[in-house]
């Protein structure tokens, strides 16, 4: 037994070092997670108009188009679990908060971060943003989350390349590309319609009843809640599946029916937003943005 | 829990320390430990099917101890049947009730006849095919007098849950897992180290190769209306490379763990894709199971005796259930007849026991015709996976059209192609590797053994590395849903 040990130590500790050793680095990185942290854990009192939801929110809504205090909160991927939880985390603390805004787009009933292809960012609101998600044990480490290829991308690119991993302004929408479109229409149009087509609807309930929980909490505090379903280009929104968009629309617009403190409005299809208005397929560039934020202000 | 998630990372070392130190005075204790530990593992996927476990571990328990009991013979077949009827019958529900009721409807609807049935919205708990059988094989052994039952509760619970082996396998017999619960177990510290070599080298291709295989058989196989026929054949070799890395993998780190604990487990692989005929690659795939179906099927319905009819009609039957023990889809039907089909003409012609011994014993490089014959096997075989990955029947049959088209010698082209450079890279490097260690256990058994110490483990460091490296995709195993 005392050989056994001692030679699976020998041969574990060089590979404890590194890992540690990693783990360190890549936790070392200021990474856009801490960042939203910390800007609610210090200004959160401030805020008047909080949003949330995912890249379609982070990139399509400019806090400094609102004539109140906003803040975008939202980030890529993230799912309505997670909206929920951040608000629950600074309920008490949002204590000028006049409205929530949310969007509720195509896959938004039927997709769930812990179980998509990006699960692996469920560590970024584990680890920097101390929210208390119940997932696997390897979401509380950088390097069991995601493959070593990638952690040692990360590593080269700060450490090495000395580029950095904020995407966000101070105000928490996603920095605009100088190129406004870099994705080709169709092709990104096409892809984003087949990757937030579902083929489950296993998490539609679950998403429903926490959607009903943020509308709760909403009327709880006397928050106004506006729900949108954020503008596509053609290519992107003639591809989806008629049944879960139909799905979506229909959940979330009874939904608005019944709570007096929420209201919704669809811009999927909206025929003020061109060609020049979007980044790619589904995510609006900074001139979409502006224009939807504009809207989005009158709408209080 | 998977094995190849942080979650059995922790799981295993407490439960070896458990085992080794805290227990290792008292055989009662270590076998408990067992069971625990076992039941905390199925219990982390679902732990509502523990009760299905433990309910057949309480049925077939009474009924061995009453078999080895009772000496009427008709009682003793329908204690037998009882048995039966409870692990069979739970498979059955779980398994095939929808794909039943669906061919039921439709094979009504075709004579006109409509019939309103829903089908149930049924979860497969995982493993069920693996331990309903291997529990079975217990009820058999004892009612053909080959076994004497086991007294004692705990070791048999033990028997059937083992948690190396529980969800997919290899499907233990009785006659050798049972005996070793009641051996005092005195730690070998070389074997834990083959052990421990050997789940690395599972992890290696589980986690290497099958789940970066799988990134490419996936896209081809969901895609394959829209590729060349090229595009598809290497789509199908993917594939091939997929199920050997993934299932034999999963063996391999069931067998490696099981000797940590002192436990000898059969062997399931043995470098199936390097046999001469499909005769030599069914005795080298996925053994614990086809040697089930041979001793508790073939063999009871006449085997390879009796005339050529006799013959056609018992391989026919022993290849079509096995395909239909993979999954209720006439895909894995299909796969079994084609599997018959290839395997007939060596029984009829005596040739099916031609292959006994290792390709190339003793040589580096084999004969041309071996080398010959196993390219022909090879390609019968992928041509085979193409059935049992498909979705269903007409989905194998346009995939195989798709393939026999002008298509065919075009460069093949698909999203990630140059991603895919690197797989098959890899996939060479771990053939050569199998191919050096083809007359071992598992194919680093002994590889690397006689070097100097930093050379060995740079050579381990290497495999360490490449798990992580390409890890994080948090792929089931595919055995996991059979």
């Amino acid at each position: 037994m005392k050989n056994f040990i001692y030679k699976s130590i020998v041969f574990s500790l060089p590979l404890i070092g590194f890992i540690v050793f990693l783990e360190i680095s890549l936790r070392s990185i200021p990474n856009s997670y801490e960042l939203k942290k910390s800007y609610l854990d210090d200004n959160s009192e401030f805020i008047q108009v909080l949003i949330l939801g995912s890249s379609h929110a982070s990139m399509g809504v400019v806090p400094d188009c609102f004539d109140a205090k906003a803040y975008n909160a939202a980030m890529t991927s993230q799912s309505l679990e997670i909206d929920y939880e951040i608000l629950k985390n600074y309920e008490t603390r949002l204590k000028n908060l006049v409205s929530v805004i949310l969007p509720i787009d195509y896959f938004s009933l039927t997709s769930s971060l812990k179980n998509s292809v990006e699960s692996w960012r469920v560590k970024d609101y584990i680890m920097y943003y101390d929210l208390p998600i119940k997932s696997s044990l390897k979401h509380e480490s950088e390097v069991l989350s995601h493959s070593l290829k990638h952690n040692l991308k990360r590593f080269r690119n700060y450490y090495i390349d000395k580029k950095s991993e904020i995407y966000y302004t101070d105000d928490g929408n996603e920095i605009f590309k100088e190129d406004h479109q870099v994705f080709d229409l169709a092709t990104s149009g096409i892809r984003a319609a087949d990757r937030h087509t579902t083929s489950s609807y296993d998490n539609y309930r679950e998403n429903l009843k926490i959607l009903s929980m943020i509308v709760s909490m909403c009327q709880k505090n006397n928050w106004h809640l506006l729900l949108y379903t954020s503008p596509g280009h053609e290519t992107y929104y003639n591809l989806l599946d008629s049944i879960q968009l139909a799905l979506t629309i229909t959940s979330v617009d009874s939904l608005a029916g019944i709570y007096k403190n929420c209201e919704y409005f669809n811009f999927l299809k909206d025929t003020s937003y061109h060609s020049s208005d979007f980044y790619d397929g589904d995510h609006l560039n900074e001139y979409g943005a502006r224009k939807l934020s504009k809207k989005l202000n009158e709408l209080f | 829990m998977l094995f190849n998630s942080i979650d059995f990372a922790v799981f295993l070392p407490i439960v070896f320390v458990l085992y080794w130190f805290a227990t290792s005075k008292s055989l009662k204790l270590q076998n408990l430990i067992i069971v625990t530990a076992s039941y905390l593992f199925y219990g982390w996927w679902d732990w509502r099917f523990l009760s299905l476990i433990l309910f057949s571990t309480i049925v077939d328990f009474i009924v061995g101890l009453k078999l080895a009991k009772q000496k009427n013979q008709t009682k003793r077949k329908i204690l037998l049947l009882t048995s039966i009827f409870v692990n069979l019958g739970f498979l059955g529900f779980f398994k095939y009730y929808n794909f039943f009721l669906d061919n039921f409807i439709s094979a009504f609807t075709l004579f006109g006849v409509a019939i309103k049935a829903n089908s149930l919205n049924i979860i497969l708990p995982v493993g069920i095919s693996f331990y309903t059988f291997q529990t079975l094989s217990y009820t058999i052994d004892i009612y053909r007098r080959e076994l004497k039952p086991t007294k004692d509760f705990i070791i048999f619970s033990a028997f059937v849950s083992f948690f190396p082996q529980l969800v997919a396998g290899p499907i233990e017999r009785a006659s050798n897992l049972l005996p070793q619960f009641y051996n005092k177990r005195e730690f070998d510290s070389a074997k834990a180290i083959d052990g421990m070599r050997q789940i690395l080298w599972g992890l290696f291709k589980k986690v290497v190769i099958a789940d970066n295989c799988a990134e490419f058989a996936n896209q081809i196989f969901n895609n394959s209306a829209d590729m060349s026929g090229s595009t598809l054949v290497l789509g199908a070799l993917f594939f091939t490379f997929q199920i050997y890395g993934d299932f034999s993998g999963y063996s391999d780190i069931a067998i490696g763990t099981a000797r940590l604990f002192g436990f000898d487990l059969m062997r399931n692989f043995n470098f199936p894709y390097f046999s001469r005929d499909i005769a030599e690659f069914w005795r080298r795939w996925h053994i614990s199971l086809s040697t089930w179906f041979r001793d508790y099927l073939y063999i009871p319905i006449g085997g390879s005796r009796g005339d050529t009819f006799n013959k056609v009609r018992n391989i026919f039957i022993i290849f079509i259930v096995s395909g239909f023990w993979h999954g209720a889809n006439w895909t894995f039907i299909a796969w079994g007849a084609l599997n018959a089909g290839y395997f007939l003409p060596l029984l009829l012609t005596k040739k099916n026991r031609n292959h006994l011994e290792t390709v190339a014993q003793g040589k580096i490089f084999p004969s041309a015709k071996d080398f010959i014959f196993m390219v022909l096997t090879f390609t019968l075989t992928v041509f085979a996976w193409i059935f049992f990955r498909a979705e269903n029947i007409l989905h194998a049959s346009s995939y195989i059209s798709g393939i026999f088209s002008s298509s065919l010698f075009a460069f093949p082209k698909f999203t990630g192609m140059t991603r895919s450079f690197t797989t098959i890279v890899l996939i060479v490097v771990f053939m050569l590797i199998e191919w050096i260690g083809r007359e071992q256990q598992f194919a680093i058994a002994s590889l690397g053994l006689k070097w100097k110490r930093p050379l060995r483990f740079i050579f381990y460091y290497s495999l360490v590395f490449a798990i992580f490296f390409f890890g994080g995709k948090d792929q089931q195993f595919i055995y996991f849903q059979f």
